[in-house]
Order: structure tokens, then C-alpha cells, then sequence
């Protein structure tokens, strides 16, 4: 491997950052008051503002690297990803669909909305529950990235030294977020947006000067030949795997929690509707800009006999498990030292917001939907701060140890994308029928929920376990296929569910009627 | 192929610029919000004494 040129002027300008961020993380403490201030940030978020953190927290350094490892496997083809995210949210925005009548029934996660529409407490728990579980997991290997990052931008591979850098980083993080809240992850959300969009747009330019557009084409064609272009190609993703991109789009920003938490924050509707407009853009972006950056990575790799040795097999094929470390070798070898350590500490800030989110995100569904409903809603507002604080640390110690050991047998994009599903196939029923069918039913949504936990099938893991790899091979399904099935039991299961067994107020209201 | 090769490239263009635009807007106008959530939050604590 090429030695990487990470100077000490990039590790200082990396160190200053990092402190700054957090420094601001902690003196914000002193705006909160209570768990609204610390969860919505009191809702005052106006549009810029929100679309900076709405961007900031989407586009984090995870994001950028599995973007960028379907940039190197997949080529221009990936974009599809980006483009498909950028079009479902820019429809979400005009026509402010799932995300404008959660943020009129004024709650502050999805469980929460479970409670006020089905009057089902226990509903609330479950569902709060499964989106806990399932977005705890789905950011499991985010510190298995960073890692993969770090190491590759910086040439530091010692596993003892990586495990110390990540360890400090969520310590940072878990400073700032359990004080300052979402006050906190707002601000240094913004601080991040500016400084990983500076250092992406600089980055992406200079591939192009140095790289060349026709080289990155004539790459593409010899690694991936017409499958690298066509997404809908053979040999390439397929149509059921585009299709999936098109529901994930439409999910990432509509349904799911971190997202939706910026439009519970927001002003009013009207922001909403804004926030939501204008951040699709940022939605495509955390996916062409970083797969972009991938098949630059790719060209880099191609051309050079070490690095080719590293990430392509004697035949020419890719090595996956080496492919997420492609993009932070390449940057390490084309950008000169200052913009180097300007895109590495926008990238490690990045790392760190998402973090901040995510780890506010289920700490709170797990106070509020799961915990204090437990507790008949007996919970001091003092009580949900301190009990939110220390999951913030439990839920990051996990971290730690599921990134250590767990055997990553699959793109990461896609472990995220399955991991994520267990929650929100269901989720997606239930808000489709709660929001928009006056039948909906708690039964209805009780299964649609349950259906959807069967998403953890899609994990090569759980495969594995359960011998179902060559049963699925022999009839040719897909993960994709697979978890578009479940999407599908879901809504089947929401709407029999509902007209099957409709609640006894609807039941008691015909009775009347007639 | 060509068309594909064409069409991606449109596509990362008109996202390379509006992206820059954006960042722009944002980052001036973000400031300003900045100050008004804060101002914003300070004020529900006065209210509150």
C-alpha cells in the first residue's frame, strides 16, 4: 500500500476542529431546560437552518463510505441510488407527504404517533421497541467504517491505535449530545455541513482535473463493461434492486426517525415542506458526491500495480472486503496537505454528527416510547433526562463491541439498508394507513409491525444461521426481492388487519349509525 | 452505453453546481437561524422566571 500523505498540518487542522465542535456542543448546555428544548430543540428550526442538519446528519462519514464502496463495485450505475433518494424526497416535499400531518399531530417520535392514533399504549412500546432495536443494530458498524477511514486516509493501520481513535470520538460525542441535546447536535450539525461540503465539492473537483471524466468512464467499461452505466442492465443491479433504492429513498426521508425528528423540529409546515424541497438536493448528493469519489478510487486503484494487487483479485475482480478502504487510500494520494486534513476533519465531524443523532435519536424512543409509558407516564422530566443520558453511554458502549465482532459478509449500504427494514417496513404501513384511511385498525397495525421484523431475514448473518442461503440461490430471490416482499406483507397484512378486525370505536360508531 | 455515459455525467454536473449553490445560501442564512434559535430558546427561559 502507498504511503499515505496525512501530514501533521492535516492532523492539527483534524485536532482544532474536532475540539471547537465539541467545545460549542457543550456550551449550547446552557439553553436547555427541558426534555422539548433537549429532544425538538424547543421547535424553532427555520428552513436554512434545518436543511443544514437535515443534510448534515444524512450525510455523514458512513454515508460517504458506503457510497463510496458502491461507487468502486458498482460504477456510474450506483447513481441511481442518489438519484432515486433526491426524486422521492423532493416529492415528499411538494406534496408533503407522511412527514406534514406527523408534524401537525405536534409529536416527537413515530411511537409516539402509534399511541395518539390507535390509542394503544402498548402499541407505542412495541413499536418503540422495534425502531430502538432496529436503528441500534442498523448503526452498529458505523464505528467499523470510521475505523476503515481513518485508517485508510491517515496510512494508520494498527488495529490497538484505531481502536483508541474511535473510542475517544464517541467519548467526544457523548460529552456534547448527553449535555447540550438537540441544541447541541444542531449546531455542530451545521459546523459540519459547511466544512464536508467545502471539502467534498474541493475533493470531487480535483478528481476531475487529475483523474479526468474520460478516464473514469473508459474504468468503468473495463471493470463493470455495460453494467457499470446501466443500472437496470445485465450484470448490473437489476430492476428489483432499483426498486428498492426507490422505496429506501422514499423511506430514509419520510419515515425514518432521525429524518423525521427535523420535521418535528421545524417551525411549522410550511418549513416542513421546505426543509424537505430543498434538502433533496442534499439527499442525492451524500450518494453521487461520495460514489463519485468511488470511481475515482477506482480508476486510481486500476491504474497502479500495488494498489491493483490490493483491491482486485489476479482475474480483475473486485475484492469486496477490501472495497470499502479504496476511497480514503485515493483521497490520502491526490489531495494536497491542508485539503486533505480540511476533508478529513469534515468527514470524522461528519462521523461524529451522525453519531450525535442516531445515539440522541434511540436514546429518546427508548425514554419516551418504551420506558415512560411503562411507567404509566409517571416519569419526571429531570428522571427522562437522566435516564436518556445513560442509555446515550450504554447504547454507545454497544457500539463498540457489535463493530469489533460482527463479520460484515455484505456491502454495508446493504446491511444498513436490511438492518433498518425490521423497523421500518412495518412503520411504513402502519403511518400510510394511520395518516391516510380512517379504518386503519390497532390490529391492523399490530401486525404490519410484527411483519415487518421478518426484514432481519435479508442479513447474510441470519442466512446463515437459519440454512437459508441455498434455499433462496435455488429459486433465485434476491435481498431486494426479499425485502420488498416484506414491505409488501406489511401493507397486506395493515389493510386485512384493519378491515378483519376494525377497532370497537369504529365498530360501535356503525352500530350507532345504523 | 454512450447515452448512459452522458446521461450520468448531466447528472453530476447539475449536482456538482447546485450543490455548490446551495451550500452558499445555506451557510449565510444558517448563521442567521442560529441566532434566532438561540435568541429564541433564551426567551422561553425568561418567560419561564
Amino acid at each position: 500500500m502507498p504511503a499515505s500523505h496525512f501530514s501533521w498540518i492535516d492532523g492539527l487542522i483534524v485536532a482544532v476542529y474536532l475540539l471547537l465542535t465539541v467545545g460549542v456542543g457543550v456550551y449550547v448546555n446552557r439553553f436547555i431546560h427541558d426534555m422539548g428544548d433537549f429532544v425538538v430543540a424547543g421547535r424553532t428550526l427555520r428552513t436554512r437552518l434545518g436543511i443544514a442538519t437535515m443534510v448534515g446528519s444524512e450525510l455523514g462519514l458512513i454515508t460517504a463510505m458506503y457510497s463510496a464502496q458502491k461507487g468502486f463495485t458498482g460504477g456510474f450505475a450506483a447513481f441511481h441510488i442518489g438519484l432515486a433518494a433526491g426524486i422521492t424526497t423532493l416529492v415528499v416535499g411538494i406534496t408533503g407527504f407522511i412527514v406534514v400531518p406527523l408534524r401537525e399531530a405536534e409529536v416527537k417520535t413515530i411511537p409516539e404517533y402509534y399511541e395518539l392514533r390507535f390509542r394503544s399504549r402498548n402499541l407505542r412500546i412495541f413499536g418503540g421497541l422495534i425502531l430502538a432495536l432496529s436503528g441500534i443494530l442498523n448503526m452498529g458498524l458505523f464505528l467499523k467504517a470510521g475505523a476503515e477511514f481513518v485508517a485508510g486516509l491517515t496510512g494508520v493501520h494498527d488495529p490497538m491505535v484505531l481502536n483508541w481513535i474511535m473510542t475517544g470520538m464517541i467519548v467526544m460525542v457523548l460529552i456534547y449530545t448527553a449535555m447540550g441535546g438537540m441544541v447541541s447536535v444542531i449546531i455542530t450539525d451545521f459546523l459540519q455541513f459547511a466544512v464536508l461540503s467545502l471539502g467534498l465539492l474541493l475533493a470531487c473537483v480535483l478528481v476531475l482535473v487529475k483523474v479526468g471524466w474520460g478516464n473514469l468512464v473508459d474504468t468503468v467499461e473495463q471493470v463493470h463493461g455495460a453494467g457499470g452505466f446501466d443500472p437496470f442492465g445485465e450484470g448490473a443491479f437489476g430492476t428489483d434492486y432499483v426498486l428498492w433504492m426507490v422505496f429506501l429513498g422514499l423511506i430514509s426521508c419520510s419515515v425514518w426517525q432521525t429524518a423525521v425528528m427535523r420535521a418535528c423540529a421545524a417551525e411549522n409546515t410550511q418549513v416542513v415542506r421546505k426543509l424537505y424541497q430543498l434538502s433533496s438536493l442534499g439527499f442525492m448528493i451524500r450518494s453521487v458526491l461520495p460514489q463519485f469519489l468511488g470511481i475515482g478510487a477506482l480508476a486510481w486503484a486500476a491504474a497502479d500495480p500495488t494498489l491493483r494487487a490490493y483491491f482486485f483479485t489476479p482475474e480483475g475482480a473486485i475484492v469486496g472486503e477490501n472495497s470499502m478502504r479504496a476511497m480514503p487510500v485515493f483521497l490520502s494520494q491526490i489531495l494536497p496537505v491542508g485539503v486533505l486534513g480540511l476533508l478529513g476533519a469534515g468527514m470524522l465531524a461528519a462521523f461524529m454528527s451522525t453519531h450525535d443523532t442516531y445515539l440522541l435519536c434511540w436514546a429518546t424512543v427508548l425514554v419516551e416510547d418504551v420506558i415512560a409509558p411503562l411507567k404509566g407516564g409517571r416519569l419526571s422530566q429531570k428522571a427522562r433526562l437522566g435516564i436518556t443520558r445513560l442509555l446515550l453511554v450504554a447504547i454507545a458502549g454497544f457500539l463498540l463491541v457489535w463493530s469489533m465482532w460482527y463479520p460484515l459478509k455484505q456491502d454495508l449500504w446493504d446491511y444498513m439498508a436490511v438492518s433498518g427494514a425490521i423497523y421500518f417496513t412495518g412503520a411504513f404501513a402502519v403511518l400510510l394507513a394511520g395518516l391516510y384511511w380512517r379504518k386503519a385498525s390497532r390490529t391492523g397495525a399490530w401486525l404490519a409491525l410484527l411483519s415487518g421484523t421478518t426484514a432481519v431475514l435479508g442479513l447474510k448473518e441470519v442466512q446463515g444461521f437459519l440454512g437459508l442461503e441455498s434455499f433462496l440461490q435455488a429459486r433465485a430471490i434476491s435481498n431486494e426481492s426479499l425485502s420488498l416482499m416484506t414491505v409488501a406483507l406489511s401493507i397486506i397484512l395493515m389493510f386485512a388487519g384493519s378491515l378483519l378486525f376494525p377497532d370497537r370505536s369504529q365498530t360501535s360508531q356503525k352500530e350507532t349509525l345504523a | 452505453m454512450n447515452a448512459w455515459a452522458t446521461f450520468w455525467a448531466v447528472i453530476f454536473g447539475l449536482t456538482l453546481v447546485g450543490y455548490a449553490a446551495l451550500v452558499i445560501w445555506v451557510c449565510i442564512g444558517g448563521m442567521a437561524d442560529i441566532r434566532s434559535m438561540l435568541a429564541a430558546l433564551s426567551n422561553k427561559d425568561h418567560a419561564r422566571d
